[in-house]
């Protein structure tokens, strides 16, 4: 009796995990047949990947691009970009500047309604810049408002009243907004997500609005229908919204996709319409077949030397190891994403405040890989160090595929063109940020890109004792012009500022610019009316399929 | 009974409060925070981030918060995922965690015992050389790699069933199938030799001479000894299945709990980190005390506490 019994448990317990797994699938059965509907259905439903659950779809919470990209269908700031990049009118129908370039008046559109029908008032704007420069509130971006007067002293805490701050409601309708400085570029930033407005009443009234699709409100050309967490957040357009009738999608629908080869199987199979993170196996196939597109992205890789290191605080060294790359070869051989080779610091599609940065500046500082002069000062360079060759230096760079590749082509070029060796050292993104931080290294690959459409965005990061320069650049020439640019308010003498401080930091070869990120992605052939820019956000607001 | 079950009770209580410890001392250990990151974000704003989280309290201060949260099973809110707390992401991670690996056990189970059943009956014919390729196949080539290769042939190729993500049974298809893969092979394996061995025992000849044959034979005679074995691995390969999940969760597009275990720790997501390591060693935990307890009702050999009957 009891050996039967055993068997029966044991067999028992193979069967229970069997029928528990047969049930769990027989559950979610009547759900089905939702991918052949969507083959047959072109019904103006767009999917597109966000890779992940965002880490918050709150504007002011958002702390990366993904995130931004899905807020920004969601919300709608007081301007927006057309489809060339101009600045457009937004929540704000109109809006003007006092003389001094340091007063912007606001003139919000009646028709402008939130998803629950409220209509979007000055009083949005106020609380929601309020709030994201409150110290509490710990917003990621929060510097992108440090322009308003006295924010960067209300974000420390040092100036606690809120009335101290450059924003002011004149009416329902008018938000009134001063600067610290006149800022050129301010009125393109009041687009970027971290100044998206919130309804405070809805904020107000039930503080964790944002984290259930069923409580999202927002104001912008879409809504949340539904969002299952880490799975999928599906939009519809918001029937409040004053443009609506420019909104042709029926839906659109983020699904949350990390594996590189998985989303280009999706795409593959219609399964994705549009597609942003493409396997580096494909990649160059793919956009040399002219499948894959690219557009700039506001962004540089280079390379950081450590200006505390003895062998590298001489500008000759660091200009020979700077000139003995071959970047066009690394963009063609390595990188393999439609990147552009650096031959300067600023990347192209920056402003400048009067135009273009790079136009004003011309496309190239040095010349590419340029080995003669290169051998010709490490010798000089040498000397001056009283060295007779270089000892090894170490090279570090935070491990993935791009980088074990760029790292291991740029070792064999120093190595083929100088002699020279180095060591390779790959780290964990976050050990590695942290390395270079604190100065423990000698070489290193690092990117920087830009929130705002200007290239002071980018020139900070290189001034003495900046805390972002972790290089330990210190060339008073260069923090000289940085800072008069900063202050000047004469656009045209600004931006010649900016210009020669560029000059400055690239002919002391401060850092090596290696080349000028791009946008890489796939869409379908009938999909039409996305608008890309270089640093906003994408736009889904006029897409549809054809 | 009772007597085994609180002595094991009380040896899980003190395994998890070590694990949450050890956890807490090498996550502190490892060099960055949350908010270490290239971007130029002020210092001031990092301090706002660090305050808001209780980052600037001191490591003790610390940790006793974790152990309270332990306690009550309360993790606190995410770091990388604002508005989520660590039991809400576990909440709803897991149940899609669980269906995936339980479907995968069903099928790790149901054919690896068969694949074993076939090559050990067929013992050095070609059908048990067939059974053991499968079984070697599927135990070295990576479940990433089997993955893609599903994925390439029956999503893009057939278009039988959908590429990734998740929702409906026909998504549940190939990332079971992937992540059943090694178990199954392991336990064909296991089960081919250990009836091997049955075969060869005295009583298995004795009821042959007496003409027991058939299924009532395999199952009565043979089955119920051998698949012993079988059954005191399954608590080790339910963890395979649990932590192995994540690779494939990850290549499908799966809402499930494998994602947030590894990429807490890539994130610094402290209170993640914790709440995930936690309940997955709660769950180990117990899925060695039930295997335990199901080795002892198995094979009345074994007494669970020593001295007594």
């Amino acid at each position: 009796m009891k050996r039967k019994n055993s068997l029966f448990l044991t067999l028992l317990l193979v069967c229970a995990l069997l029928v528990s797994a047969c049930s769990t699938t027989a559950n979610t059965e009547p759900k089905e047949n939702e991918t052949n509907n969507q083959k047959t259905e072109k019904e103006q439903t767009l999917i597109v990947n966000a890779n992940t659950e965002p880490s918050s779809l709150d504007p002011v919470l958002i702390d990366n691009q993904m995130a931004g990209d899905m807020a920004n269908q969601l919300f709608e700031g007081l301007v927006r970009l057309d489809k060339d990049g101009n600045i457009e009118a937004g929540v704000a129908e109109k809006w003007s500047m006092s003389d001094d370039g340091l007063v912007y008046t606001f003139y919000l559109n009646k028709n402008a309604k939130w998803s629950n029908g409220d209509q979007v008032k000055a009083e949005d704007f106020y609380f929601s810049w309020e709030r994201a420069l409150r110290p509490e509130t710990a917003a990621p971006l929060g510097s992108n408002l440090f322009f308003i007067k006295n924010g960067m002293q209300y974000n420390s805490g040092e100036i606690k009243d809120s009335a101290q701050l450059g924003m002011k409601v004149i009416d329902e309708n008018t938000f009134e907004v001063t600067l610290e400085k006149p800022t050129s570029f301010f009125l393109g930033l009041t687009a970027f997500f971290t100044l998206l407005p919130i309804n405070k009443e809805v904020a107000e009234s039930k503080p964790d609005w944002a984290s259930e699709g069923e409580s999202f409100v927002s104001n912008g050309p879409f809504k949340i229908q539904n969002w299952k967490h880490g799975q999928e957040v599906i939009m519809e357009p918001n029937e409040h919204y004053w443009a609506k009738d420019v909104v042709k999608l029926k839906q659109l629908k983020w699904v949350m996709v990390n594996e590189q080869n998985t989303d280009y199987g999706m795409y593959q199979s219609n399964q994705l319409n549009v597609s942003t993170n493409l396997p580096n196996s494909v990649r160059s196939k793919l956009i040399e077949s002219g499948e894959a597109l690219t557009a700039p992205a506001a962004r540089v890789v280079y390379l950081r030397y450590n200006h505390k290191n003895e062998i590298l605080e001489n500008v000759k060294i660091r200009k020979a190891l700077g000139l003995a790359l071959n970047r066009q070869l690394i963009v063609d051989k390595v990188t393999q994403g439609g990147e552009i080779p650096a031959l300067a610091f600023i990347p192209p599609g920056l402003g400048s405040g009067v135009g273009e940065f790079r136009q004003l500046a011309g496309e190239a500082l040095y010349k590419d890989n340029d080995i003669d002069t290169a051998k010709k000062l490490l010798v000089e360079g040498l000397k001056e160090l009283g060295l007779s060759s270089l000892p090894k230096i170490n090279f570090l760079f935070q491990t993935n595929d791009t980088y074990n590749k760029l790292s291991q082509a740029m070792q064999e070029m120093w190595k083929q063109n100088l002699g020279i060796e180095v060591e390779l050292q790959t780290l964990e993104g976050k050990v590695f940020v942290q390395t270079v931080q604190s100065g423990e290294y000698e070489l290193a690959i690092y990117g920087t890109g830009a929130d705002y459409d200007d290239a002071s965005n980018l020139m900070g990061q290189y001034v003495t004792g900046d805390v972002y320069n972790y290089s330990n650049i210190s060339i008073p020439e260069y923090d000289d012009l940085v800072s008069k640019a900063d202050a000047e308010v004469d656009l045209e003498e600004r931006a010649k500022y900016m210009v020669d401080a560029e000059k400055v930091l690239i002919d002391e070869m401060a850092i090596a610019p290696l080349y000028y990120g791009t946008q890489v992605y796939l869409q379908k052939e009938n999909v039409k009316g996305i608008y890309r820019y270089v640093i906003q956000a994408v736009d889904y607001r006029e897409a549809y399929v054809e | 009974m009772l007597q085994f079950m609180f002595r094991r009770l009380i040896g899980a209580v003190i395994t998890l409060f070590f694990i949450i410890t050890l956890t807490f001392v090498l996550m502190s250990a490892i060099p960055g925070d949350p908010f270490t990151s290239d971007a130029r974000v002020p210092e001031q704003v990092l301090d706002n981030l660090r305050d808001h989280y209780g980052l600037n309290d001191p490591i003790m201060v610390q940790y006793f918060k974790y152990l309270k949260g332990a306690l009550f099973l309360d993790f606190g809110p995410s770091i990388k995922w604002d508005n989520q707390t660590v039991n809400e992401l576990i909440a709803t991670g897991f149940p899609v965690s669980a269906i995936l690996g339980i479907q995968a056990l069903a099928i790790a189970i149901f054919f690896g015992i068969l694949l074993g059943i076939i090559a050990a009956f067929n013992h050095n014919k070609s059908f048990d050389y067939m059974a053991m390729i499968i079984a070697i196949l599927g135990l070295s080539v990576p479940s990433f790699i089997f993955a893609t290769i599903l994925i390439n042939f029956f999503a893009i190729k057939l278009q039988w069933f959908p590429v990734a993500t998740w929702g409906t049974w026909q998504h549940s298809i190939l990332p079971s199938i992937a992540l059943a893969v090694a178990p199954m092979a392991y336990i064909a394996r296991l089960t081919r030799s250990s009836i091997l061995e049955v075969l060869s025992m005295d009583y298995i000849q004795t009821a042959l001479a007496k003409g027991v044959t058939g299924y009532r034979f395999i199952i009565v005679h043979v089955l119920r000894n051998a698949l012993i074995p079988v059954v005191t691995i399954l608590g080790p390969i339910t963890a395979t299945i649990l932590t192995g999940s994540f690779v494939i969760e990850q290549i499908f597009g799966i809402p499930g709990l494998g994602k947030y275990f590894v990429e807490g720790i890539s994130d610094r997501d402290y209170p993640l980190i914790l709440g995930t390591s936690f309940f997955y060693s709660a769950i180990l935990v117990f899925f060695v005390i039930l295997v335990d307890i199901a080795y002892g009702v198995i094979d009345p050999r074994i007494k669970l506490i020593k001295g007594r009957d």
